[in-house]
């Protein structure tokens, strides 16, 4: 077949997916069956044409609006696992909420085509509506259950900023163009490395700047995240788990891939692309560690941790202009990272979620106290998410951020390093707290009961844990897969 | 088949293997988990004893330095290699783990009253890491371990701790990680140094990073990088604050193995990375460390005298005991090396003893506290009489183990090269220590088992309960140990000679080059003994030097003296 055909396969069969999930929704009114039929399909046509393409290969098509490179289907692969465990845990949640929302599994996995679409872009078109055609999933997902008032008001706050965030790309993208006179990246990149844009420099920077304050918004960098901890507090945990997870790897896919192709071949703007990130990275580092201290919810501690886990992907986007052997070997850190992200992630949100009672929307930390009597299993399984989100050894988180930090101490970036480690050290504070919480309840204060877990629930969390801890041990099944990626 | 097969791999995974097993127990097992549990702890011990009886056959020459080597490849798109071995030194320091393993488990069957199982578990997985910390020889695999083992002692603070325990077990826990993720840094460092020395190929085998030469000037930030590390586990002077409060927080077995075992990876540390890895910096950093290592003994000793808690005592003893320690390992001459390593497993034992007669007191009184006793002696004789020989044995009477090894670091330190520090008198600061040692030891003794008794509590409560046979069990041991050390140490220094010469001979040429610098007349210097170049047999080390020199000479003589060895000649043979 047509390689510019194949190319677009695995887009358009998510998205297949996702309509024939929706038309589903609408006859079928039982809830779990679709999210049965969502894996099932998901599974079948996202996984199945990613699974043959990476295996097949395809050659790369000049002028194509999207790129089926193997970096793209490595991401593909991650968003639709992060679809398929949104899906799974969807099932549960919405059944211990009481809540029939068939279109819930339609719209998860057309999030997830967007987010395939903003990894394969190459094109400030096909960028922009992929990331549209996410983050607009997103902001109906997270006001799905519209009885909760927080919930219509993470969907609200989500949309002003997220459409707000939107209008700094496109001007952003306007200027670029406005200055380089090409949507394309490889145009852009012609451009650039040419020298003289065509209406100077300071509207190529303007351009340049406003584009990376949108993706700022989408990665959740401080101080553009005070959107993250209101919406993942009030949406449907397993909708904020792709949030956390989905949305985070697709602005860091598109980052990556904008940088690659287009602004690496400006010294001007790589030069200013590493000094941004490196100083906003570890802004939100530090600052993020310290916010997540006060938080007394779970879903607000986890987002500020994400928060913090954006931090350490801004400073390996950084260091991806370093040149060849080290920027490729900083490229396959962080797809090791953000792998290591979907597993520790996914299974600390799947186990708030089964904690969550059917009333809330958000479990304050008090209610976790005594977890590790009441289900021992629970809290073991979430006790090991929250050491690799910490970056304990022997779990998928150390060695992400051992990746990261030792491409940077190759780098002779020392002291970027070290202060991110000891940010790291003050982040390790809360994850230690949540543990605290978890095993060693106030004494005299009543357990709470434990909580019934679906068998999907179950499932997610057996798998997120294996490949935690599988990863933290023997991480060459990724690592492997993640070597001589790069684009084109 | 083989990984089980390798005594190293078996006494550091017994443990762990327990541990995954017991927490599938059902809680109807109930009570009896602690005689199942103690039951592993001792057959880990046996496990071990080989490192202790097949010593001789295993570490000759042609087996290389280290002795039961195990090397696999782990991460190969790393370079990350999981080498197990011991050399003379982590040797005893796996022996000391479990022999330390099996008393605190016996002293937990009492104190331990809820959640008996996970204690069990944790207490396990501990030793796994703590034996695992001795036995990697590849640094990433140490990083692993060092971390790891975190975790398990974190819980045992947090959930068996005393009244203030939450903050205690997460200062503990985030000290440490805050200290060895700079070490992670220094490690880095040395790693992406290694493809020029191994065809290359980057690596974390330390036969590998041994061979890495850093310029002074690179080694000094790495030396940093580890000193945070190291300093804060071991602790010294100014990083101990966490150790008073994870000591008085954390049940009687926790501290005995935190005192025990944990304190000494810092000091094993050094030991193993630094002296060797960093010669350069070693020197440069020496004054400095010495002179935090005299201010640690000296502070220590005299923070012990005013406290009122006993554990906080004995605590703060332990800072005082491990800047002896690490004033005779940089003192790099043989005989201060040894002597601090002795003084390791010394204080392993007189302190671990010491927690453990705490805590025998604490399970009848509920009280550590110092006024609430007096006049112990007539109630429990038997005890006073273990607790004088451990008291003892701390503070150096000859005849106990302490004493030898405090007399081999005074006499380490008083043969070091005057061209390393600007006043060798500092050295004499540590007899001080050791005053101040007995002082707060005996004054200690005397407040709580002479005199009258005058809290009715302690009638009531201590006696006609006189030792009973399982604190017998735990005690008699270690008071065996302690006369054996002090009495015939021999074999011992056999154990680490080897080992300690091979970590001197890295040193030892740019001790040279600062005594060359200084115009110090090398041959005119106490040089560490190596006895005829084995140490460096079948190992892949830079060094050059084959000239063996059996006599070495003191500076201030100028005759031939066996100053390398001096504690041996009086005690050994």
């Amino acid at each position: 077949m047509n390689d510019l055909v194949l190319g677009t396969l695995p887009v358009a069969a998510t998205g297949t997916a996702a309509l024939l999930l929706l038309l589903l929704a609408a006859f079928l009114n039982r809830g779990r069956a679709v999210g049965y039929a969502g894996v099932g399909l998901t599974a079948l046509l996202g996984c199945g044409s990613v699974r043959l393409l990476w295996a097949e290969g395809v050659r790369p098509v000049p002028g194509a609006l999207l790129s089926c490179d193997r970096l793209a289907l490595f991401f593909d692969a991650l968003f639709l696992l992060a679809a398929l465990f949104a899906m799974a845990l969807s099932t549960d949640y919405l059944a211990k909420k009481r809540r029939d929302r068939a279109e819930l599994y339609g719209l998860v996995a057309l999030a997830a085509t967007g987010m395939m679409a903003l990894a394969s872009a190459t094109n400030l078109i096909v960028f922009y509506l992929g990331l549209e055609l996410m983050s607009l999933s997103f902001y109906v997902m997270a006001g799905l259950l519209r009885e909760h008032e927080n919930s219509i008001a993470a969907a609200f706050k989500y949309f002003l900023l997220g459409a707000f965030s939107s209008a700094f790309l496109l001007m952003g993208a306007a200027l670029l163009y406005g200055s380089l006179g090409s949507l394309d990246y490889a145009g852009m990149a012609v451009r650039l490395a040419e020298g003289a844009p065509a209406f100077g420099e300071p509207m190529l920077l303007m351009g340049f700047l406003l584009f990376l304050v949108g993706l700022f918004f989408k990665l959740s960098l401080i101080p553009f995240h005070f959107w993250a901890p209101d919406v993942y507090q009030g949406a449907p945990t397993p909708v904020t788990a792709l949030m956390a997870v989905g949305g985070k790897t697709a602005a860091l896919a598109a980052a990556l891939r904008v940088f690659l192709s287009a602004f690496s071949q400006s010294p001007l703007l790589s030069g200013k692309w590493a000094a941004i990130f490196t100083a906003i990275g570890l802004l939100t580092i530090f600052t993020g560690s310290m916010v997540a201290l006060t938080q007394r919810h779970i879903k607000r501690l986890l987002a500020y941790s994400s928060v913090v886990h954006a931090g350490f992907l801004a400073l390996g986007l950084a260091a991806l202009g370093l040149g060849a052997p080290l920027g490729q070997r900083m490229l396959e850190a962080l797809l090791f990272y953000v792998s290591a992200y979907l597993f520790m992630n996914f299974g600390a949100f799947a186990v708030a979620g089964a904690v969550e009672r059917p009333e809330n929307q958000d479990e304050p930390l008090r209610s976790f106290s005594g977890l590790g009597t009441a289900s021992p299993l629970l809290a073991a399984l979430f006790a090991l998410f929250l050491f690799s989100l910490a970056g304990i050894p022997l779990t998928a988180g150390f060695l992400g951020k051992f990746y990261v930090f030792g491409v940077l101490v190759s780098a002779h970036h020392y002291w970027v390093a070290a202060l991110g480690l000891l940010g790291a050290v003050i982040a390790t504070y809360y994850y230690l707290k949540t543990v605290v919480a978890l095993y060693f309840p106030p004494a005299g204060e009543e357990p709470a009961p434990a909580p019934v877990v679906g068998a999907a629930t179950w499932a997610v969390l057996g798998a997120t844990a294996l490949l935690t801890l599988y990863l933290g041990v023997f991480p060459a099944v990724v690592t492997e897969a993640a070597k001589g990626l790069t684009i084109g | 088949m083989d990984f089980l097969l390798n005594p190293l791999n078996q006494v550091t995974y017994l443990p762990l293997a327990a541990a995954l097993v017991l927490a599938f127990v059902p809680k109807s097992f109930g009570p009896k988990i602690k005689y199942v549990a103690t039951g592993v702890f001792f057959a880990d011990f046996l496990l071990s004893l080989p490192l202790w009886f097949s010593w001789d056959g295993a570490s000759s020459a042609a087996k290389g330095m280290w002795a039961w080597e195990f090397n696999v490849p782990w991460i190969t798109s790393l370079g990350v290699r999981y080498h197990f071995g011991v050399d003379g030194v982590s040797a005893l320091l796996v022996l000391l783990t479990t022999t330390l393993g099996v008393l605190a488990a016996l002293c937990s069957w009492s104190y331990i009253q809820n959640r008996e199982k996970e204690y069990y578990v944790w207490l396990l997985i501990l030793q796994t890491g703590m034996v695992g910390v001795f036995c990697s020889l590849d640094f990433f695999l140490f990083y692993v371990f060092w971390e790891v083992m975190l975790v398990p002692m974190y819980f045992l603070i947090g959930i068996w701790g005393g009244a203030n325990k939450l903050y205690a077990a997460i200062k503990f826990f985030l000290y440490t990680l805050a200290g060895s993720v700079l070490m992670l840094i220094g490690i880095l460092v040395l790693y992406f140094r290694t493809e020029a020395v191994n065809e290359g190929v980057k690596s974390f085998d330390l036969d590998v990073i041994y061979k890495v030469a850093l310029d002074p000037q690179l080694q000094w930030w790495v030396f940093a990088a580890f000193f945070v590390g190291f300093a804060i586990k071991v602790p010294m002077f100014p990083f101990h604050t966490w150790l008073p409060d994870a000591h008085v927080e954390a049940p009687t077995a926790g501290s005995v193995i935190l005192a025990g075992v944990l304190l000494k990876m810092g000091t094993y540390g050094f030991y193993r990375f630094s002296l060797p890895l960093l010669p350069d910096a070693t020197v440069a950093w020496l004054p400095f460390l010495l002179v935090l290592s005299i201010i640690g003994v000296v502070y220590g000793a005299m923070v012990s005298l005013v406290q009122k808690d006993m554990k906080k005592l004995v605590a703060y003893s332990s800072v005082s005991h491990l800047g002896f320690c690490m004033a005779g390992m940089f003192a790099l001459t043989r005989a201060g090396v040894e002597g601090s390593i002795l003084q390791m497993l010394n204080h392993g034992i007189s302190t671990g003893g010491l927690f453990l007669l705490v805590g025998i007191v604490y399970e009848r009184m509920h009280t550590r506290e110092i006024k609430l006793y007096g006049g112990l002696a007539k109630l429990m004789p038997v005890y006073a009489l273990f607790f004088m020989v451990i008291t003892l044995s701390s503070i150096g009477l000859p005849g106990l183990n302490g004493f030898i090894g405090e007399i081999t670091i005074l006499l380490g330190a008083y043969h070091m090269s005057p061209a390393l520090i600007f006043s060798k008198s500092l050295i004499f600061f540590l007899v001080s220590g050791m005053l101040l040692g007995a002082a707060y030891m005996l004054w200690l003794y005397q407040r709580v088992f002479w005199g009258e008794v005058t809290n009715p509590h302690l009638e009531e409560h201590c006696k006609g309960k006189d030792m009973n046979g399982r604190e017998w069990a735990y005690m008699a041991p270690l008071v065996v140990l302690a006369l054996w050390i002090g009495l015939y140490p021999k074999p011992i220094f056999d154990r680490m000679e080897k080992s300690v010469d091979f970590v001197l001979s890295r040193v030892k040429p740019a001790v040279e080059r600062v005594e060359r610098a200084k115009g110090y007349p090398p041959e005119r210097l106490p040089q560490p003994v190596r006895g005829e170049g084995e140490a460096a047999v079948g190992h892949p080390v830079a060094v050059t030097e084959t000239e063996v020199k059996k006599e070495t000479f003191s500076p201030e003589k100028g005759a031939p003296a066996a100053s390398a060895a001096p504690a041996r000649a009086g005690h050994g043979e």
